[in-house]
C-alpha cells in the first residue's frame, strides 16, 4: 500500500454490517489491495451521499481513507450493479455464496488480481442468468487453484499412474485421487469416493485452467453437475474447516425453484 | 460476564455501556461520568425505566411488535383495517410508519432480515407465524416494507414466493424510498408518500 492517506481502487462489495446509528462496515474485495473493511458513515440515512452504491455485490470504484483503527469510505461510484441477478432470488443467493467464498479465502490487504477478475467474471455470468450452477462450479475450481488448494484429478497423486475411467477414491490429505493400489498404502480415514461423472467435469476444468471458458463451454456438462457439485461442496467444507454460512439459504431457494 | 465484588463500580458501568450497540469505549466513559454527576432521583428513574422495559415489555403474540399488553394496541384496535398486513424488519419500522398516520392496517415484525453470509435464514425470523396468520385470518393485502437493499429485497422476494400461491395481493411501498437507506431514518413525508403510493410486488 502506498503512503497516501486516501487510496482509490476498483472493488466488489462482499458484505455489510450495521454499526452505530447510521453507519455500516463495508467489506470490499478490492483489485489493488485484496480484502478491505471500511466504515461508510451515514449510509443508512436515505439521501446519504452513497445512495445505493454500497449495495452487496456491486462492482464499484471506491475512494477509501486510512483511519487509525478502521478505514473510511470517502466516495463510491457504481460501475456495474448486475440488475438481472438482483431480480432473481436464486441468483442473489448464488452471488452471496460467491461473496462468502471470497470473504473466506481472500486475504486481508493482499491483492490477488486473478481472484478479483474471476469474481467479476462470475458475477457477469450469473447476471446473464444462464447455466449459473456451472459457472459457480468453475469459480470454485479456480478459487482452489488460485489459493493453492487444487488437488490432482488426472493421475494417481501418489504413483503418478494413469487412472481408468471409473469411480475413484479421493483423499484430501494425499491431495488428490488415488489408484486402487495406492489406496491401501496411502489412503486415510478422511477419504471419500468420487464418481466418474464428477471426475469428468473436474478434469475438463483442470484442462481449461489456462483458457477463458465462454458461455458455450458449459453446454456439454450442464446436465451432469450433481456429483461434481457435491464433491466441491465437501472439499470446500474440508478446506474451510466449517460449513459456509450461505449454503443453507442457497440450497433452500434452489430447492424451492426446482 | 460475571463481576466479582471487587470490580470498581465505575469501571463496571463503563464496561456495561460499551456493550451496547453503537457505544464505543469513549462514549461509555462519557455516559458514565455524566451519570455520576446526575441527581440521585434522576438516576433511579433511569434504572427503574430500564428494569420495567425488561419486566413489562414483551412481543405481541400476533404481530411481534414490542408491547406492554398482549395483543398490542395496534392489533387490538378494531377500527384498523384487519385485512391488510404490512411486513417490516423491526419494531422501529412500525414506529416510523405509525408516525406518518397514513396507514390504517396491521403489521408483522420479522425481527431481522435474511442475511445468508451471516447465516441468518427464514427460520431465524418470524416468517412461519406470518404464514399462519394468513391461514387463520381474512387477509387480502400484504405490504412488503423491508429495507430497500439487497438483503431486504431478498427477504421480500422469499416471502413473496411463499405467499404467491395463496392469491393474496402483495404490494411494496412506492419508490421515493431512496435505495440503500434504512426505513427508520426516512422522514415522515417521504415515508407517508411511499406507503400511500405502494405498487404491486
Ligand atoms: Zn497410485
Ligand atoms: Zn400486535
Amino acid at each position: 500500500m502506498t503512503g497516501n492517506r486516501v487510496y482509490k481502487t476498483k472493488a466488489i462489495v462482499l458484505k455489510q454490517m450495521p454499526i452505530g446509528e447510521t453507519n455500516r462496515i463495508i467489506t470490499f474485495y478490492t483489485r489493488s489491495f485484496g480484502k478491505v473493511a471500511a466504515v461508510a458513515r451515514g449510509v443508512r440515512r436515505p439521501g446519504s451521499k452513497f445512495g445505493g452504491s454500497l449495495e452487496i455485490l456491486n462492482h464499484v470504484q471506491a475512494s477509501i481513507a486510512r483511519g487509525r483503527s478502521l478505514d473510511n469510505v470517502n466516495e463510491c461510484v457504481v460501475i456495474e450493479s448486475y440488475q438481472n441477478l438482483r431480480k432473481n432470488l436464486t441468483a442473489i443467493a448464488e452471488g452471496i455464496y460467491i461473496a462468502e467464498l471470497v470473504d473466506t479465502f481472500g486475504e486481508d490487504r493482499s491483492p490477488n488480481f486473478s481472484l478479483f477478475d474471476m469474481l467479476l467474471e462470475t458475477l457477469s455470468n450469473l447476471d446473464r442468468l444462464e447455466h449459473r450452477e456451472f459457472w459457480i462450479l468453475w469459480f470454485e475450481f479456480r478459487l482452489l487453484h488460485v489459493s493453492g488448494f487444487l488437488p490432482e484429478f488426472v493421475s494417481c497423486v501418489e504413483c503418478g499412474n494413469g487412472l481408468d475411467r471409473t469411480d475413484h477414491v479421493f483423499d484430501p490429505i494425499a491431495g488428490g485421487v488415488l489408484c486402487p493400489d495406492c489406496v491401501n498404502n496411502y489412503g486415510t480415514d478422511q477419504s471419500w469416493n468420487v464418481s466418474v461423472s464428477a471426475l469428468t467435469v473436474l478434469r475438463f476444468f483442470q484442462r481449461s485452467l489456462n483458457l477463458n471458458l465462454r458461455s458455450d463451454s458449459s453446454d456439454p456438462y450442464v446436465d451432469d453437475l450433481v456429483d461434481v457439485k457435491a464433491f466441491l461442496r465437501t472439499y470446500m467444507r474440508y478446506i474451510a474447516e466449517r460449513d459456509l454460512k450461505s449454503t443453507g439459504f442457497l440450497d433452500l431457494v434452489r430447492f424451492k425453484e426446482s | 460476564m460475571q463481576y466479582s465484588s471487587g470490580t470498581p463500580p465505575v469501571q463496571r458501568l463503563i464496561e456495561e455501556f460499551s456493550r451496547l450497540p453503537g457505544i464505543g469505549p469513549k462514549s461509555a466513559q462519557r455516559l458514565t461520568y455524566h451519570l455520576i454527576r446526575m441527581p440521585a432521583e434522576q438516576a433511579e428513574n433511569l434504572a427503574s425505566a430500564i428494569l420495567s422495559v425488561k419486566t413489562r415489555i414483551t412481543l405481541c403474540s400476533k404481530c411481534f411488535h414490542i408491547t406492554e399488553n398482549d395483543p398490542c394496541t395496534i392489533c387490538s384496535d378494531t377500527t384498523r383495517d384487519q385485512s391488510k398486513i404490512c411486513v417490516v424488519e423491526q419494531p422501529l419500522d412500525v414506529m416510523a410508519l405509525e408516525k406518518t398516520s397514513t396507514y390504517d392496517g396491521l403489521y408483522h415484525v420479522l425481527h431481522g432480515v435474511i442475511s445468508p453470509i451471516n447465516g441468518i435464514g427464514p427460520d431465524d425470523l418470524k416468517v412461519k407465524p406470518l404464514l399462519q396468520r394468513l391461514i387463520d385470518n381474512d387477509v387480502t393485502e400484504i405490504i412488503m416494507a423491508t429495507n430497500p437493499n439487497l438483503e431486504g429485497e431478498a427477504t421480500s422476494m422469499f416471502i413473496h414466493k411463499l405467499i404467491e400461491p395463496s392469491g393474496i395481493k402483495i404490494t411494496k411501498p412506492a419508490r421515493g424510498l431512496p435505495v440503500g437507506g434504512d426505513l427508520e431514518y426516512a422522514d415522515e413525508a417521504t415515508l407517508g408518500r411511499a406507503i400511500e403510493g405502494r405498487q404491486n410486488f
